[in-house]
């Protein structure tokens, strides 16, 4: 049955109703719609009653007009519903399941709180997803991962790296939820996405970044391009991006395709460097193949040719910029292209003559400085003298090839600049101990009282030589980790390498003798922690150190690692050398003391007795937090007290 | 017993107190703590913003109805420190045996006397306790209920003679007012839709753009309201006749605005004993209008099959002290089951349950419960929208054979190839929508030959009954698109 005259009819009555029934007498529109529903009247009694009824209505004086109006109106409704379809045309189509994780009965209590925090704003957000976080099974859920997936472009930095870091520990579950509802011309949101899929997915998403590509702008476009990376068989698509795109686009093509080794990527690099040694040579730096070695040799060669062809050669910004560059690209490139090189570096920078020359075209005269490593600070620039050791030692460190281990012996005699950081490095990761603690000998001795200075530059040296040692706790050894910053903004880029064998106990006898801040923090570093007995050692000396200090706070760190449970006298002592302290400054002492709760509380009794007897300031501070902390403290204790 | 972190969740009054005391346990606030000998009552100290630690004391006699005391001033009940002690005792804390104090002893022993002399609950031969009523005021209530009426009716006809156009300039507590002055005729039903004039106004001022879409709202309320002045003033004036005081088996009591007690429900004979009720679906929404979150559960009876729904109200203003009700995933035993008048999905109540495990044999009673096609379930929901009084609205139990798509559309199919389309209700808000869950799902195959419950509702856009999914019913377990 057609109804279009009925629900034409219903349109004008609400109308009338908006524009008030004291107007009905001159809605002509309702009269024909009145008229038109004669047909429905004619066929069926419930629409000649609704017929009835209007006409009724405008037939009624203008008191009973509102009442007939809504009763029409409630009627018309009735029918209305009773009218309603239900069903739709058409070929039925599987729905597309592309859930991830999987369906955990939980409460409302427990979904709704992490629900909101992941999709609304406001404070208090983060704090309730490090919450979730304890309980992994909330995490699987699949709306969870919806939430999360779309808390990806929280406003909130912190909150979105979170999120993005949960999104990483639930693996290639979901992959299908990052790839839904993505959107190629958004923003950093789908910039996280894709890095997530790269991580959790890697090459298996490979159709999903080219299917993308297409129509993705600006950092996702960046962010895909990248995600190419995971597959040989994207080099003609890269080598394509190489010639085509532009600005960050273009060197996101050229480091993801430096990535990779396969014959069309190398063709490509050959050409570049023909006519862009440089540019070559820069991408190579995470590349670690002979192609690699040769394209960054060759742009050395091209940097050094013109200088020691005419010595007199003028340094400029450029040249300097090149050369940083070419540096940072070294490390990782081995064979005896690259030996020659540097030996040709370090001849060019014999007794710091390159130095000595200075940028031309400044004024006051300002001497060349570059850094070890891309990331590092500006306060960590050095002249070239002095950073030519480090880059050999990074470049040791990526790969020890035995033609690389010989060379800080050689360059030292060749430059008579100390290549002795380099030289440490190299025997703690490939030598024997012995071998390592011999090359490090003349920095552990004492300089004698009166011969600061002296010590300062072998700690520095030291310093440099260690740089990046630290306990590695998945591999369970001590470790270097040196570290670059991702070119294309991503995650950084590390690598670790593992000392050859445990250092000497010498090592330590006589870094703990050389007794001075630095070299603790060093101590501190070069801790094996699998090894008690020296810890125990050191952590007596830490102690000592730290109940003499005024400000013990340093070594709180230090007395940790060493698995110190001791911690009697140290807030006390601290308190008492400085005569006042803040309500922060004492619960954040209290709470990085080594030891159990029961000892930091029994300290922090003692704190409170002197705070109480006024034989120190407590300014602002109230004794009744104190004592909460006191029984937080112990409460976290499971031993007895 | 054996006390789990789900039993202390369910006696909290809301959630963030029972956060509150965990928070307490891991502080390490108690002390002193002590249990009897049988091991059923415990009490502690425990420290809180007082000089004093506050006396703190749990009695579990009777698990499913805890006696908790405490000296703290809080109006919540149980308060963080109670729920302190029962973290405590999931914790595993040495609590040492003594003797019950005397103090402590003689409050439990006068409650027990209280609980021997109330009247057995419900669910035993009790008779509903008759109060008698005052037939004087009774009817002088009466009287005051058709002066409302019309009242109310004299500001729909001014309303409407002069158009809901004039809505966007009249001001909003013009309609607040008016809700206000019906309150004194004791008319909370028609108030409240007063309450909903008001926001629509606001809404209309506040969004001219969407106007249309609030005349529409402001319609419906009116048209309701003039249903609810007809039906209830003769039903007023019969009851003023008759001389009739007890309330009626009828929605038109609560529409205008009573209030239902247990044995007045009991009293109209619509209840079921040793009821087996399993909840299909939870929410918690928020009505403006009524300025009241409502949780709601919709429960299937495994024996009669019958979808029901529990409501709680809470309002903002005492949010702190009435419990925020929680998703339960247990198949209840209800030794009295109230249920209110109405059609579908009506509203039930009950004092006590016991609860058990959901087996696949309920789940399978579920199954078997839904309606036997999507035909069937279509024509019980338009029986009950097209009542001027009902929702528009109801939820439904439905078989489906598959759920897939036409076009971008979701449409679900059941075995007799009827279709409808899957569709989020609108005006429940963002957190109801549930149609996008459904692509979520971990398996493809929970979309074929299973029972889909959802609430079927008219849409108004394309005229067509749609259906808001909330869980499908497998064999082996409730998935819940919701919560």
């Amino acid at each position: 049955m057609e109804l279009q005259s009925f629900y034409t009819l219903k349109e004008r009555l609400e109308y009338a109703a908006v524009a008030g029934v004291g107007l009905l007498d001159e809605d002509f529109r309702l009269r024909r719609a009145v008229e038109e529903l004669a047909p429905l009247a004619a066929a069926s009694p419930v629409f000649g009653k609704i017929r009835a009824g209007a006409e009724a209505l405008l037939a009624a004086p203008k008191e009973e007009r509102p009442g007939k109006l809504l009763s029409l109106l409630s009627l018309v409704d009735a029918v209305a519903y009773t009218q309603g379809r239900a069903g739709r045309e058409g070929t039925l189509e599987p729905l597309p399941c592309r859930g991830g994780g999987r369906y955990v009965p939980l409460r409302y209590g427990e979904l709704k709180p992490v629900l909101n925090a992941l999709t609304t704003t406001g404070p208090g957000r983060y704090e309730v997803l490090r919450e979730s976080l304890k309980r992994p099974e909330l995490l699987a859920d699949s709306r969870v991962l919806a939430a999360l997936v779309h808390d990806l472009k929280d406003s909130f930095g912190e909150m979105a790296d979170q999120v993005e870091a949960v999104l990483r520990r639930a693996g290639p579950a979901v992959a299908p939820l990052l790839c839904r509802d993505f959107d190629p011309a958004g923003k950093k949101d789908m910039v996280r996405r894709v890095r997530i899929l790269e991580d959790v997915a890697g090459g298996d998403a490979n159709d999903f970044y080219l299917a993308q590509l297409p129509h993705a702008v600006r950092e996702v476009r960046v962010a895909l391009i990248r995600a190419l990376g995971h597959r040989e068989e994207n080099a003609e698509t890269l080598i394509r991006l190489c010639r085509t795109e532009k600005g960050s686009a273009k060197k996101a093509a050229h480091w993801t395709l430096a990535r990779l080794d396969c014959p069309p990527a190398d063709a490509y690099w050959t050409e570049l460097s023909e006519k862009k040694p440089d540019q070559a040579a820069g991408y190579m730096t995470f590349t670690h193949t002979p192609l690699a070695s040769r394209l960054v040799a060759r742009a050395l060669d091209a940097w050094l040719s013109p200088l020691e062809e005419q010595p007199d050669t003028p340094l400029t910004e450029a040249m300097a910029e090149g050369l940083q560059a070419l540096l940072f690209a070294l490390p990782g490139k081995t064979g005896p292209e690259i030996c020659d090189v540097y030996r040709r570096l370090a001849a060019l920078g014999k007794d710091g003559r390159l130095d000595l020359r200075g940028i031309a075209g400044t004024d006051p005269v300002r001497v060349m400085k570059l850094v070890a490593a891309p990331g590092d600070p500006p306060e960590r620039a050095h002249p070239f003298r002095k950073v030519l050791p480090l880059v050999l030692r990074r470049s040791i460190l990526t790969c020890p090839a035995p033609e690389l281990l010989a060379l800080p012996d050689e360059l030292e005699t060749l430059s008579g600049v100390s290549f002795r950081a380099a030289a440490i490095a190299a025997a703690l990761a490939a030598g024997s101990a012995e071998e390592a603690y011999a090359a490090a000998e003349p920095c552990l001795k004492h300089a004698g009282l009166f011969f600061r200075g002296k010590l300062q530059g072998r700690t520095a040296l030291l310093a440099h030589a260690l740089d990046g040692l630290d306990w590695d706790w998945e591999q369970k050894t001590l470790a270097f980790t040196l570290t670059w910053p991702d070119p294309l903004g991503g995650a950084p880029i590390q690598v670790s390498r593992p000392l050859r064998e445990p250092p000497d106990r010498r090592w330590y006898q006589r870094l703990m003798a050389l007794d001075s801040s630095e070299t603790d923090s060093l101590l501190s570093c070069l801790l094996p922690m699998d090894d008690g007995e020296l810890r125990d050692e050191v952590g007596a000396y830490f102690y000592q150190k730290a109940l003499t200090l005024p400000d013990c706070r340093p070594y709180l760190g230090y007395l940790k690692r060493c698995g110190w449970t001791q911690c009697k006298g140290l807030a006390v002592r601290y308190c008492q050398r400085k005569g006042s302290v803040t309500p922060w400054e004492l619960t954040s002492l209290l709470r990085e003391l080594p030891g159990s709760g029961n000892a930091r509380a029994d300290e922090a009794e003692q704190v409170m007795g002197l705070i109480h007897w006024k034989k120190i300031q407590y300014p602002n501070g109230s004794l009744t937090q104190l004592n909460d902390l006191i029984r937080e403290l112990r409460a976290a204790d499971p031993t007895p007290y | 017993m054996d006390i789990s972190e789900l039993y202390i969740l369910s006696q909290a009054p809301n959630p963030a107190t029972a956060e509150n005391g965990r928070k307490l346990s891991q502080k390490g606030s108690f002390s002193q703590r002590q249990r009897s000998a049988s091991g059923t009552c415990f009490w502690a100290r425990c420290a809180g913003s007082g000089k004093d630690p506050y006396q703190v004391s749990l009695n579990l006699d009777d698990p499913e109805h805890p006696v908790c005391r405490c000296s703290c001033p809080s109006r919540q009940f149980p308060c963080k420190h109670a729920l302190g002690l029962m973290f405590e005792l999931l914790s595993g804390r040495e609590f040492a045996v003594a003797e019950v104090p005397a103090n402590l002893a003689e409050k439990w022993d006068k409650q027990a006397a209280r609980a021997a002399k109330k009247p057995e609950p419900a669910g035993t031969q009790r008779q509903p306790a008759a109060k008698k009523p005052n037939a004087s005021a009774r009817s002088k209530k009466l009287k005051k209920q058709l002066e409302g009426l019309d009242l109310a009716e004299r500001m729909i006809n001014d309303l409407l003679n002069a158009g809901l156009a004039t809505l966007a300039g009249t001001s909003v507590q013009t309609y607040e007012k008016l809700a206000r002055d019906l309150g004194s005729y004791y008319l909370t039903g028609p108030q409240l839709s007063f309450s909903r004039m008001a926001l629509a106004v606001a809404a209309i001022q506040r969004d001219p753009e969407h106007a249309e879409q609030y005349y529409a709202q402001a319609i419906q309320v009116l048209i309701a309201l003039h249903a609810t002045i007809q039906k209830g003033r003769a039903l007023l004036l019969d009851k003023l006749e008759h001389d009739l005081l007890s309330p009626e088996d009828d929605v038109l009591y609560e529409a205008l605005g009573g209030v239902w007690r247990l044995e007045e429900l009991e009293a109209t004979g619509a209840c079921r004993t040793n009821a087996r009720l399993v909840q299909l679906s939870f929410d918690v929404s928020y009505d403006e209008a009524r300025r009241e979150f409502i949780d709601r559960g919709f429960w299937a009876d495994l024996d009669t099959g019958e979808v029901c729904q529990t409501l709680n109200y809470r309002p903002v203003k005492a949010l702190k002290y009435v419990r925020e009700e929680d998703s339960d995933f247990s198949c209840l035993t209800v030794p009295l089951l109230c249920r209110y008048p109405g059609e579908l999905n009506r509203r039930v109540r009950w004092e006590s349950a016991s609860r058990a495990p959901v087996t696949r044999e309920d789940l399978a009673a579920l199954r078997a419960a839904a309606q036997p096609d999507l035909a069937a379930a279509v024509k019980l929901v338009k029986n009950q929208i097209k009542n001027t009084l009902s929702p528009k609205y109801a939820g439904v139990l439905v078989p489906y054979a598959r759920i897939g798509r036409i076009g971008a559309e979701p449409v679900l199919e059941d075995h007799a190839g009827n279709r409808i389309v899957l569709r989020d209700q609108p005006g429940t808000g963002e957190d109801h929508r549930s149609v996008d869950r459904l692509t979520l799902l971990p398996d493809a195959g929970m979309l074929k030959n299973n029972v889909l419950f959802g609430i079927m509702f008219y849409g108004e856009t394309d005229r067509s009954l749609c259906l808001h999914p909330y869980s499908l019913v497998t064999g082996e377990q409730i998935v819940r698109l919701q919560y």
